[in-house]
């Protein structure tokens, strides 16, 4: 069950993001050169092809400017840890394995290292993220606000199941419950990081 | 017209004949529903299915098949787990293997007619049900293989003087505190299969030994007046008192078996405890019986209760009594909402326990068997080590050696607590395969070599009963005292402050006191002391009563030697070196042959006062003489001889050497344990997760080293994470991440303290947004 939930929201989420970027860049430029007169699917390649060709520049547009040096790799690490934590316990979830053996022990250790960092992540960011401050934002702007308090929460939530889950208090029927609501907490982190990020990233300024 | 009535009247009788068998009687009898059980007060029936009566001279002893016929049907009851070994087309989970364990040999050989691994078919040893049936009948509750029919008989065996060993009934349902299993085993060791039902349920005393008759003697032959004293045959003498004016006896049937009897051939216990101080089951502690869970109906298919058991036996019933049925009920999806399984018995938290463990290991890991420590528990079974069977002898045995917990991946992939023996057996190989051997076989072939200490044993006892010696003869070897015990081998103690010495001094125990069997005197002397003299002789004549003995006896002392010549004390002259200590020895063709040999020296020194019964020499030796055998035989080259202990097979290299390698047949057999049950309190993970995983966790990483009964230092050393299959080095990374959980817990506490703090102060301020508050203030 969980499984389809998965793929079917995922899916979905890619799916309408970019068919909305599709259709947003084709009003934007309609008869301007390079602009996407083709289908849907090959634009859609088009972009993914360029994403990979223009990764550095990503990053130097993501990272190095967005961020100063200190704060930096507090946001790389929460990156790194996230893909790593996101790609074993889905890949795991998945395939229909409970998550085991070294895998289990980076996500453990990662987990962690994840959890400090996003307490960071929050400390250094949540000011540029308040909804009270920037009455004037555009609906672009104020959905990625709240993709990005919906991601911390979803990672606070994935914070504190993990951390029922290892004290000796919870009975194991409430502990199954406990672990649904990691595993949900994760597709909620995740489908909001795909969202903030498709978001923030066109008014990125 | 008479003669047709005639002819009707047989016709109908031959037509009814067959439903007025005792088995054609036999309906199914559906429980009516009531929940009392039967008086039994029934008449007894032999085995040609006659009433008995007690008082008509030589009654014959009762016989289940047609003493419980009328009402049970005996043809469905032998299908039962217990009396269908051989039959069984089921096994299930592997059981508790019978052990062939033979000391002298150093045999401790798995056996088992089920197809279970590790464990040897009794048939490819070339055991019949017969010789089975003597080697383990103690133990078994007749029927099946015991029982069998005269196309399943071999020729060797004595089914029709012994009788044939029926199911014993009384043995699990008698609740009379009269039913003796030790009177059982007597009978069974004596070949009084018939008899063995009746003497155990103390109906009758029974007399006499079927082992003793010769091949010949049959049921009709009756007693032989001509034989009182020897081969007497059995007979069994009932207690009148027991039979009503009918000749109906009163059977104390217990409405559920009592524990005791279950006991008899289940018991498991650790060695070397006190009897005050050994574990108890909490579910027999809280009152609840063996067969409360352990159930069946008249088919005696006994549940045994473990998971998977409902997949084996295809019967979705016996689920409900397992752990899991019991205590978290049918329908696990509910999770102890609808209370828990059968009669309330509590739901388990298991607060604080990942599901995966629930998983991967069967409850019995954490709640069953000793709390796993560095050292495997030592434990002694009824079965494997003939325990419960009383009398002045000690029955019991230290072989063979069965530890546990090994934690072990079953077929079903879960990890359950097993008990573990290691195989030790000789054998021959013929390329890969591998036919174990007889311990008769090998006894026959290695002779004295396997037969030190009982042949030493048997000197110093000849001494003592054809001599007038005060004391216990003994010898004294290496600081050591070394007597002769009840069981025809030998004791050894400590002698004192004397230093030890590589010779043999013969010797006399008198009030805890060691003393020269002959004090000290001069040999060369030119007036010998008379006294010394006639006790020279008088041993001199004991030991001449030795059975086989390889030449005369003699004593040596310096150039001296005496020996008995014609009935007198002859002093002839030493041929030898001068001995610096009498001691005796054997004259062969006036060739010196010690008394005690060197290699006897040696492997006395070696095993006596020790559980292993054999030294690399002797199996050095064994192997030397039958690849003699296998060579004046001409058996073909690619056959090899070996002996298995300790997990290593042994063999003789080109040169004649011992070597020693692993072996798959060398292996550790194991089998799922099911009892003692522990309380949660004392449940493994009731301290917290350390308790299994740490970087030393006895759990994972205690030894289980092989060992057997063979002295050696080769025996296979392995860890409990190999049973399991998993990796010793994850094992230890993840027990080691243990140490540092408490301040990950903090971090990850203070992370989502911090990360929800922000959250909330973020929604509290759009909350005071959206409300005008702040907005006001400013």
């Amino acid at each position: 069950m969980y499984s389809i939930i998965f793929i079917v929201s995922i899916l979905t989420l890619l799916l309408t993001l970019s068919i909305h970027r599709f259709l947003e860049t084709k009003s934007r430029a309609p008869g301007a050169s390079g602009a996407p007169s083709s289908g849907y699917f090959s634009w859609a390649l088009r972009r993914v092809l360029f994403s990979v060709k223009r990764l550095k520049q990503s990053y130097q547009k993501w990272i190095i400017k967005r961020y100063k040096a200190g704060e930096r790799w507090v946001f790389i690490c929460l990156a790194l840890t996230y893909g790593y934590l996101a790609a074993s316990g889905f890949v795991f979830s998945l395939a229909g394995i409970r998550l085991q053996g070294v895998f289990l022990l980076l996500h453990m250790l990662l987990g962690g290292l994840f959890a400090v960092c996003l307490s960071l992540a929050v400390v250094f960011r949540a000011r540029f993220y308040r909804f009270d401050t920037q009455p004037s934002a555009s609906s672009r702007k104020r959905l990625s606000i709240l993709l990005f308090w919906v991601f911390m929460a979803s990672g606070c939530l994935l914070i504190a199941t993990a951390l029922c889950l290892m004290l000796p208090i919870f009975s194991l029927r409430t502990q199954l419950d406990i672990f649904a609501i990691h595993r949900y907490g994760a597709l909620a982190s995740l489908l909001s990081a795909i969202s903030f990020i498709s978001f923030s990233r066109v008014d990125d300024s | 017209m008479k003669h047709k009535i005639l002819l009707v009247g047989i016709i109908l009788g031959l037509m009814a004949a067959p439903f007025l068998s005792p088995q054609a009687e036999q309906k199914p009898q559906p429980w009516d529903g009531s929940r009392t059980t039967a008086v039994h007060l029934i008449p007894l029936k032999d085995e040609f299915d006659q009433p008995i009566v007690p008082t008509v001279p030589n009654p014959l002893p009762y016989s289940t098949r047609y003493t419980c016929a009328p009402c049970h049907d005996y043809s469905v009851i032998e299908q039962g787990l217990h009396f269908s070994a051989t039959a069984a087309s089921q096994h299930g989970r592997p059981g508790e293997p019978w052990v062939l364990a033979d000391f002298q040999t150093g045999t401790v050989l798995p056996l088992s007619y089920h197809d279970w691994k590790g464990m040897w078919d009794p048939q490819e040893l070339g055991l019949t049900f017969w010789d089975f049936t003597l080697l383990f009948g103690r133990h078994m509750t007749g029927g099946g293989m015991s029982e069998p029919e005269i196309k399943e008989t071999s020729p060797e065996s004595r089914w029709n003087v012994s009788g044939r060993l029926e199911i014993n009934c009384m043995g699990c349902h008698n609740a009379s505190r009269m039913q003796s299993h030790s009177e059982w085993a007597k009978q069974v060791l004596r070949h009084n299969f018939r008899w063995a039902g009746t003497a155990a349920s103390g109906l009758g005393e029974v007399g006499g030994m079927a082992s003793r008759l010769p091949g010949t003697w049959d049921i009709y032959d009756g007693p032989n007046p001509d034989d009182t004293e020897w081969a007497v045959v059995p007979f069994v003498k009932y207690d009148r008192e027991s039979f009503d004016s009918k000749h109906r006896v009163f059977f104390d049937i217990a409405p559920k078996i009592e524990d005791q009897r279950c006991l008899a051939c289940h018991s498991v216990t650790q060695a070397g405890v006190k009897r005050y101080t050994a574990a108890e089951d909490i579910h027999s502690a809280a009152g609840i019986k063996c067969v409360d869970c352990h159930r069946n109906d008249v088919s005696h298919a006994m549940i045994r209760g473990y998971e998977g058991e409902d997949i084996d036996y295809q019967n979705s019933e016996v689920k409900e009594f397992s752990c899991q049925g019991c205590h978290l009920g049918r329908d696990l999806k509910k999770k102890g909402r609808n209370g828990s399984g059968r009669l309330g018995a509590p739901y388990p938290k298991h607060a604080g326990i990942p599901a995966v463990h629930f998983e991967r290991l069967s409850c019995t890991v954490c709640h069953s068997g000793p709390v796993p420590a560095r050292e495997m528990t030592q434990v002694r079974t009824s079965r494997a080590n003939r325990l419960g069977i009383y009398g002045v002898a000690q029955w019991s045995t230290a072989w063979p050696s069965i530890v546990e917990p090994v934690f072990v991946r079953e077929r079903s992939g879960k990890i359950s607590p097993h008990r573990l023996m290691w195989p030790a057996f000789w054998g021959r190989m013929e390329g890969e395969k591998i036919l174990p051997l007889e311990p008769s076989l090998i006894q026959q072939a290695a002779g004295y070599i396997l037969t030190v200490e009982e042949d030493v044993a048997r000197i110093l006892t000849t001494i003592s009963l054809y001599s007038e010696i005060e004391g216990i003869p003994v010898l004294v070897l290496s600081g050591k005292v070394y007597e002769p015990n009840v069981d025809g081998r030998l004791d050894v103690s400590s002698v004192g402050d004397e230093a030890p010495s590589g010779k043999a001094i013969w010797a006399v125990k008198q009030e805890g006191k060691v003393s020269p069997i002959i004090p000290e005197f001069d040999p060369d002397a030119e007036t010998p002391d008379p006294d010394i003299e006639s006790r020279i002789q008088m041993l001199l004549e004991s030991l001449a009563m030795v059975e086989n003995p390889p030449g005369r006896p003699a004593l040596i002392y310096r150039k001296a030697l005496y020996q008995i010549t014609e009935g007198y004390l002859e002093k002839v002259e030493n041929p030898e070196e001068p001995a610096e200590k009498a001691g005796f020895v054997w004259v062969q063709d006036g060739r010196i042959i010690p008394m005690v040999t060197d290699f006897q020296v040696r492997t006395m020194t070696a095993l006596v006062g020790y559980e292993q019964s054999l030294t690399e020499e002797q199996v050095k030796e064994v192997l030397k003489v039958l690849s003699q055998i296998k060579s004046s035989s001409g058996q073909s080259p690619n056959q090899d001889y070996f002996y298995i202990s300790g997990g290593r097979m042994f063999r003789l290299d080109a040169e004649g050497s011992l070597f020693s390698a692993p072996h798959p047949a060398a292996e550790p057999v194991v089998w799922p344990l099911g009892h003692q049950v522990r309380p949660a309190q004392q449940s493994l993970g009731a301290n917290g997760c350390k308790d299994c995983h740490s970087a030393g966790s006895a759990f994972f990483f205690a030894g289980v080293d092989g060992v057997g009964p063979l002295k050696t230092q080769s025996v296979a050393q392995s860890s409990a994470h190999a049973f399991m299959g998993l990796s010793k080095p994850y094992q230890k990374l993840f027990g080691l991440s243990f140490t540092g959980r408490p301040a990950f817990k903090v971090i990850l506490f203070a992370a989502a303290a911090l990360v929800g703090s922000l959250i909330l102060i973020i929604i509290l301020l759009a909350l005071g947004k959206l409300s005008g508050i702040i907005e006001k203030r400013r």
